[in-house]
Parts: structure tokens; sequence; C-alpha cells
């Protein structure tokens, strides 16, 4: 746990210098408009202390950061923590429901194909992990939109609430299928390839035939003796792969129109709105490393033998 | 007792029916924008978008209507010479208010209002991207509440366009005075005197306005509800037209002209700018620097190519570095046909003969050009990329060179490029920031440049005009740019949509007057 200070801020440093390397900053999206003259620029670049050095700037960011104050957006004029904290939410539902629908339908195809003596069953499931790791969201997400939301009419052409009516939970959900859908064949697909592999190779212990010789079921000592013995190595790979989650809503949040995070950080960036790009970047810092940690807790409740001091 | 509950329920029915006939009939717009405003405090934001989306909150002294004329809007009239609102100098400007406009939260508006705006956009310590004319202002007068006069040093001519369009809203003195403007809730929660009143603002969503029913326009506006939804991809754009969801679909891009055309329901509506895509050529560079390689690139360039294909046939080559659009365009300038056999004439004359690679060199330096371009764009990229391959027929190696917006302008100032491909809006009132601002194509035939400088000083306007237009046949002459095309704003609109009418006042200067389907 203390390492994670030293590390976040090493981070923060790393990231300040990145975002600073391009040319151009805040005041630069004015500059091409016929009406701003370079002096009212520049006169912008002062009042933002952008004409002081890097490690200036960088230090002031730090001493606010540390008393609690991230800073007030360039564009937005209002306090980084209340816009992220804005867009987390959204995000916050999205890679949900992607984490939910992924886990339950990579655990039922896994299992399905790690059990199933159907050749059929077997190249079926194979065949939709191929393709699902091989398409790209922006193409699925089309496809999806054009299908169901323009052809069929079954879903919203994107967005997350039905405008103009209080929040509703069916109504959330009905907005979240597609997106979570779209973003989620990816990791549906990996995971349950995973788990079908691990499965199937525990699936031929000793103990396991001990099981079956007993009388069990096929399922039942699939689901007592098999899969416990592969969650360790797949909470690995879940734990690791969840916060890339939140890169690949970026792509995700655009086709759907879904106000999140992803979306945030690239009009940020595309604006130079360095509090905004340090704000959620930092939060995505932070995510990975708790992620990180959740993983390892995690371990300790699959598996008895892993207890930590 | 049995009886009140019997009425009461009927008179419950009759209430919810009422409500829900109410809900069934009030009109809504639905916009789709693919960008979303920035603030809703006007004078702090220089996007296109924000400027359309301001227009719905606030209202300037005066604005321009789609016949280019100016029209009457918080001043009760367009001062002129004839009616002693403008000086037979310029130097002052009289506007009358009307008396009966009020605040969205009551308070009327009065000349301190107009006042409080210039200061603010005057004000140093605050952050404004344009002061443009405001600041040339001397002194601000108000002899009553219901007028205000403007005091130039010198006659200036152009105060009038920007009191109509971009910095012209006016601010709500009560609200702001005093206190810390940058970080004000105004931002997210405007107070204008304009048609709609901003309802709802769900960030990376939509933005919900109701209809101001304390409008001082008699009868407007129409429409009890409009909502710009933030739509950034094309697939949820094109999703949305073809539910039929969206009225108006704003800034769509040239490639979905072709899909626009084939939706029965819309139809494409240009909104009349000064604007026009143009390639800078940095005039100072070694091999740029002489003008027969600039015309002969001029020559080369096969503008009806790219406006056919890329640009989808609605715009015609321009040649002059104004477009038809404005009242001081020049239509006789020197034009340069596309002629590859001239232009390669051209480049011999200037040194750069054929190797036998069939690529130019001179003295064996090889002639290399790159373009600059900003990325993220499939139309921008498309059209670099043919103009990549006509010069490259001309014997010239061409590369492309592409970079985010923000590191354009700084690129640009340092003069670290050859050729660069992008676009320049001028104002109705030109203050040619292109030439005697920013100057990034440096540009140095100081004589043209003079005829410029003069420009704001000559109170008539035909005399003007022919400055102007002595200014861009020089300009073409010396090829200082190649003006590619015009750009309009380019929207798609319901048909049932009624009144939508784009003026150089911006896409929804009108929206008080739309009527819904």
């Amino acid at each position: 746990m203390a390492g994670i200070f030293p590390r976040l801020l090493f981070i923060s440093i790393l990231l300040f210098l990145l975002i600073h390397l391009p040319a151009g900053g805040p005041a630069d999206i004015y500059a091409a408009d016929p009406s701003a003259s370079a002096e009212s620029i520049e006169r912008i670049r002062e009042l933002w202390g952008l004409d002081r050095p890097l490690p200036v700037q960088y230090g002031q960011w730090l001493t606010n950061v540390a008393r609690g104050n991230w800073g007030n957006s360039y564009a937005e004029r209002r306090p980084v923590t209340a816009i992220v904290a804005e867009r987390f939410v959204n995000t916050l539902w999205l890679t949900a429901a992607t984490v939910v629908l992924a886990l339950v339908l990579a655990v039922a195809l896994g299992v399905a194909g790690a059990v199933s003596d159907s050749r059929f069953v077997k190249s079926l499931i194979e065949g939709f992990a191929v393709l699902g790791i091989s398409i790209p969201t922006f193409w699925s997400g089309t496809l999806v939109i054009l299908v169901f939301a323009v052809y069929l009419d079954l879903i919203p052409s994107g967005g997350m609430a039905t405008i103009g009516r209080p929040f509703s939970l069916t109504d959330r959900l009905w907005h979240l299928l597609a997106p979570a859908a779209v973003l989620g064949t990816l990791y549906i697909a990996q995971w349950s390839r995973y788990l079908q592999a691990g499965l199937s190779e525990v699936l031929r212990e000793d103990y396991i035939r001990t099981a079956k010789a007993k009388g069990l079921s096929r399922v039942t000592f699939t689901l007592r003796h098999g899969l416990p013995n592969v969650a360790i190595p797949f909470i690995t790979v879940v734990g690791l792969e969840a916060p890339r989650l939140l890169s690949g809503a970026m792509v995700t949040e655009v086709v759907f129109s879904w106000p999140g995070m992803g979306r945030l950080l690239t009009s940020a960036l595309l604006s130079r709105d360095y509090p905004v790009v340090m704000g959620t970047l930092m939060l995505f810092v932070l995510i990975v490393v708790v992620a990180n940690l959740l993983t390892d807790l995690a371990y300790g409740l699959a598996d008895p033998r892993v207890r930590y001091q | 007792m049995r009886r009140n509950t019997a009425t009461l329920s009927i008179l419950a029915a009759w209430l919810l029916a009422a409500v829900l006939f109410g809900l069934a009939s009030a009109q809504t717009a639905t916009i789709i924008s693919p960008q979303e405003p920035r603030t809703l405090l006007p004078h702090f934001d220089l996007l296109t978008l924000t400027h359309e989306a301001e227009h719905l909150i606030y209202d300037c002294l005066v604005t321009i209507g789609p016949d280019g004329n100016y029209q009457p809007q918080l001043a009760s009239e367009v001062p002129t010479t004839e009616n002693g609102g403008i000086s037979q100098d310029a130097t002052v400007y009289t506007f009358k208010l009307r008396d009966d406009v009020s605040w969205h939260d009551g308070e009327p508006l009065t000349s301190s209002d107009v006042a409080f705006t210039w200061q603010v956009i005057t004000d140093p310590d605050l952050p404004v991207p344009s002061r443009t004319v405001w600041d040339q202002v001397e002194r601000v007068e108000t002899p009553d509440e219901t007028t205000v006069s403007f005091h130039f040093p010198q006659t200036n001519v152009s105060f009038l366009a920007a009191t109509a369009t971009d910095s012209c809203y006016i601010l709500p003195e009560h609200l702001l005075a005093g206190e810390d403007i940058v970080n004000s809730p105004l931002n997210r929660q405007p107070v204008g005197t304009g048609p709609f009143l901003a309802a709802e603002w769900s960030s990376g969503s939509f933005l919900r306005l109701e209809r101001n029913p304390e409008y001082w326009q008699a009868g407007q506006p129409a429409l009890d509800e409009i909502i710009i939804r933030f739509i950034p991809g094309s697939e949820g754009q094109r999703a949305a037209l073809q539910r039929g969801e969206a009225d108006l679909l704003l800034h769509m891009t040239s490639a979905d002209l072709r899909f626009v055309s084939g939706l029965d329901d819309y139809q494409v509506v240009t909104g009349p700018t000064h604007a026009w895509w143009m390639f800078w050529v940095n005039n100072s560079d070694p091999m740029l620097s002489d003008v027969r390689v600039r015309q002969a690139l001029a020559h080369g360039l096969d503008k009806a190519l790219v406006t056919e294909t890329v640009m989808g046939d609605i715009v015609e080559p321009l040649d002059a570095v104004l477009p038809p659009s404005h009242w001081a365009h020049n239509s006789e300038v020197t034009r340069y046909p596309f002629d590859q056999e001239q232009a390669a004439e051209l480049l011999d004359q200037a040194g750069w003969t054929l190797g036998s690679d069939g690529m130019r060199s001179k003295d064996g330096q090889a002639l290399e050009l790159e373009i600059l371009n900003i990325a993220g764009q499939a139309e921008r990229r498309q059209v670099v990329q043919i103009v990549q391959d006509l010069w490259k027929q001309l014997g010239i190696d061409v590369s492309i060179k592409e970079i985010d917006g923000p590191s354009f302008p700084p690129t640009m100032i340092e003069g670290g490029f050859q050729i660069a491909y992008g676009w320049f809006g001028e104002r109705q009132e030109p203050v040619f920031n292109l030439w005697l601002g920013t100057n990034w194509q440096r540009y140095g035939n100081e004589e043209a440049l003079e005829l410029l400088r003069q420009v704001p000083t000559v109170v008539e306007r035909e005399d003007r005009a022919e400055l102007v237009r002595r200014f861009q046949a020089a300009a073409a002459d010396d090829v200082a740019i190649i003006p590619l095309a015009p750009r309009p704003i380019l929207n798609a609109v319901n048909k049932g949509l009624g009144g939508y009418d784009p003026s150089l006042a911006g896409s929804l200067w009108n929206a008080g007057e739309w009527t819904g389907r």
C-alpha cells in the first residue's frame, strides 16, 4: 500500500511532461480564429500561468492537488473534480454492465465448451471467440446501430437515457444493452477461451476421474471441483484486463454517444485542457493500481492457501 | 363525501388528461451537434457551435438576416449615418435600446448592461480570446436607460458588424458585476434575454432549452422546447436522422452529403459564411519565395477535381483571397487554370529541371515539399492526398505531415511549414487578421498590405470595397496563398421544421421563428 504514493508521484511527473510535449497549449485553440489577436492569446497564456517554466507549473499543480484542489477546467470553467466525477459515474455504468455481462457469458460459454462432447458446439464457441477477438468495436458498434436501432428499431441510437424522462433503471439498462454487448464481445471471447482451455486441462486431472468414478454428475464435478481450480489464473486475467476496459470504452463511447470518461479525455486532449487531462489520467492510474490490489485480494478469497499477513 | 370523491377523481382525471395532452402537443425541435459548447457565458469561447447555441439564449444589439442586411434586435433600430445613429465621420455609434426587454430572471435590460459587456470584453484581467473592434472603443456613454453610445478616437467602420455577430451577446450586469466572472455559475446556467431559457445541461449528452414566455419579440418563440443532442460519431448522427429523431444536424461533413440526399425527410441547407479552404504558402521558404514556383503550384492544382469529388460538388473553385459571398469579393483576379504544361514551364524557368528519374532538382537539390495538415478529418486528408498526387505529377517530391489542431497555430507562427492546408473565415466587416494579424504565409508585398491598412478608416463602403479588390488582385498576382473553394456551413434539415433560414449570424440565429413538425 505504501508503495502507491511514490508510484503515483512518478507517473504524474511523466504524464505532465508527456501532455506538454506536443506544440500548442490551451490558448492556442483560439489562435486560428480570424478575430483573435496575438496579444489577446498571449494575455490568456499569462492569466493561466502557461508562460511559466514547466517545473513551476508542475509544482503548482502538485501543491494544489495535495490540498485537494484539482484545478478548474480551462474550457468549462468549473472544478475538474466535478467534471470527472460526473463522467466517471457514467463510465462506471458502462464498464460495470460490460464486466457483468462478459463474466456471465464467458463462464457459461467456457464451461459449455469444456464440458460439451459435441464438435459442433466446440467449433461454434471457438468461432465466436475468434470473431469476437478480431472484430474492432467501432465496426461492430456501427453494425449494431444500423441493424438494431435503424432497421429493427429495438434499441436507442445512442445516449444514456431518454431525454426529458426521469431516471429509471429499465431505461438505463435499455440504453446500456448495445454498448455493453459491443464492448463486452472482446472480453467474452478472450475470457471464455481462457476458461475453456483451463477447464479442459483440469478436467483431465486424476481427482476429477475419482469424482467421476464416485458417480458425480458431469455438471456437479465441473462446477464443484473443476471451476474452483481454474479460478485463480482466471481472476488474474480478468483483474488485469478490467482496467483496459476503460481504453476500450473510449471508442464505444463515441459510437454510442455515451457521455463517459473516454470522450472527456479525448476532447480535453484536443483542447489541451491540462487540468482535466491530468485529473482523468490520474484517475485511470489509480483505477489500475486499485484493480491490481483487488485482484491480489481476490486470490485469497478464491484459494484458502493464499493468505496475506 | 362519496360525491366529493367522485368529483375529485373526475377533476384529477381531467387535469391528468390536460397535462398529457399538453405534453403531447408540446412542440420540440431536436438538434444534433457533433460538438458541445465549452461554456454558455459569451465572449470566453470561439467555437462556432458555442456562438450558435448562445444565440438561442442571448440577443445582440443588431443582427444580420439571410439577405446580408442588418436587422435591429435589442436596439430598436439599426444605427446608420442617415438616422444619426452613426456620426458622419463614423467615430460615434449610438444605439437606442428597446424598453420592453427583460432578462430571464425578470430584471429589465438597460444601457448599463451594454456598457458592462464592453467592460468585460476589454478587461485585461479576463481571458477573453477575441476583443477585436471592441478594444478600439475609447469610451462608452449611457445618458439614459435606453441609450448607449460608443466613442472611437478615429473613424471606425467595423463596429456595427462586431455588434451583430460572434462577440455580440449582451451580458447581465446585475448577475456578473463584482463577481468571479471566469468561474461564474452562468457558465453552466446562463441568463440572457433570448428566446429560450437553458433548462438542463447534461454534460456530454444534451442541452435542453425551454421557451422564454416573456420574450420581447411578440409571438416568439413558436417552439416550446429545443434539445441539442451531442453526438460525436457519424454512426449515431446518421442513425438519429434515419430514425427521424432529428430536426436539424449541424455542421455535417461533405462525406454525409450523399447520405442525406438519400433521405426523403431531410434536405441540405447551406449556411452562408465568408470562409474558404486554402493552402498557406510560406512566402519566405527558400523554394517558395520564387513567385514562378508558387504560380506553378497554382497551375498544377486541379481545384475542380477536389470540389467535385471530395466536396460534394456544391461549391465552385475559388481564385480570389476572399469568397464570392463577401461584398468586397473581386471576381476578376488573375486565374491559374489547371495546366500541367504551363506549370512545368514555370518550374523550368525557375531552374528546377526534370531529372532522369522524373523528379525536379536545382544545383543538386531536389524539389521537395511538405504539406502540413490537421489530422483527424477524412475530408481534409482526401484533399491533401489528391493535391500531393497532382503536384507529384509535376516532378515534385511531395510529402504530407499531419498534426493535431492545437499544434497547428504554433507551428505556423514559427514558420515551420512550407505548404499548409486549412481554412480561414473573414468577417462581414473584414479585419484582415489573415494578412495584418497572423500573416502565417509571410506575405511581404508592403504596397498591397498598405491598401488593407487604409480600409478601416474609409467611411464609404464602395470605396472600401475598391481597396479590398485591388488587394485581392495583387495577392492573386503574387500567389500569396492558394485559395481552393468557399467553405459554407452544411446543415441537414428535416423538411417538417418550418422557418429554418441560416444567416451570417449563425445556423440558429432565428430559432424564435421556427415552427415544429
